[in-house]
């Protein structure tokens, strides 16, 4: 008798305080975990997807420079190849702005689709060039991928 | 153990339970948060840096 009187108290107390237990809000945007396991907003990640892709950039624009000083690279592809860093770097600083901005997910989503984000990656002959543009251009889609996180 | 002390065991989980699943609530959202931020101030940073090398890289080979 005792134990069923303790049995039904705990289903009780278990019932009561399902039902006292504030009701969590939904987040805003959906979330995708992170490396830490923490959720991460679609703004974040998106962040962090514009920080590889600068790196990638950066990374291939010192190689470029120092394998067109050893005359590994042409003149006109050292010239074609700086041209798309720069459009790339420019295209990174305006989402890094866009997503650090106040505004809403929306109006980042839009804003960042209106950015023109040159996804056709130049063909060079040096293979050392080539695996960076190649790391530029998986970085590039991440990018693109990120920013459909934010569409509301 | 004697069914009032089992009533007021009940009673005193009843009392804590939901001050515990806030607190705990709170607890979780102000770490994310917080790690969130700090986090994303570190890749803006990044970023920034990597924006000021690559605007010099390409100045001094104009």
């Amino acid at each position: 008798m005792k134990q069923r009187v303790v049995a039904s108290l705990f289903a009780l107390c278990l019932m009561v305080s399902v039902a006292c237990a504030p009701k969590s809000t939904p987040p805003v945007t959906p979330a995708a975990p992170t490396a830490a396991g923490i959720q991460a907003t679609p703004t974040a990640t998106a962040i962090q997807a514009v920080a590889v892709l600068s790196s990638a950039n950066l990374a291939a624009a010192q190689s470029t420079v120092a394998l067109h000083k050893a005359g590994t690279i042409s003149d006109a592809d050292h010239r074609m190849l700086l041209s798309y860093y720069a459009s790339v770097d420019a295209a990174c600083y305006q989402a890094r702005l866009i997503l650090g901005s106040t505004q809403t997910p929306a109006e980042k989503y839009a804003a960042l689709s209106a950015l023109a984000v040159n996804i056709v990656v130049p063909q060079v002959a040096t293979p050392e060039i080539q695996t960076q543009l190649a790391a530029i251009a998986a970085s590039t889609t991440l990018l693109v991928q990120s920013i459909e996180g934010l569409h509301p | 153990m004697t069914t009032l002390e089992i009533l007021q065991l009940c009673n005193g989980i009843l009392a804590l339970t939901p001050p515990l699943i806030e607190a705990l609530a709170k607890i979780r959202a102000a770490v994310a948060a917080g790690n969130s931020d700090e986090a994303t101030a570190a890749l803006m940073a990044q970023i920034d840096k990597d924006h000021a090398a690559t605007l010099a890289l390409l100045a001094a080979e104009r």
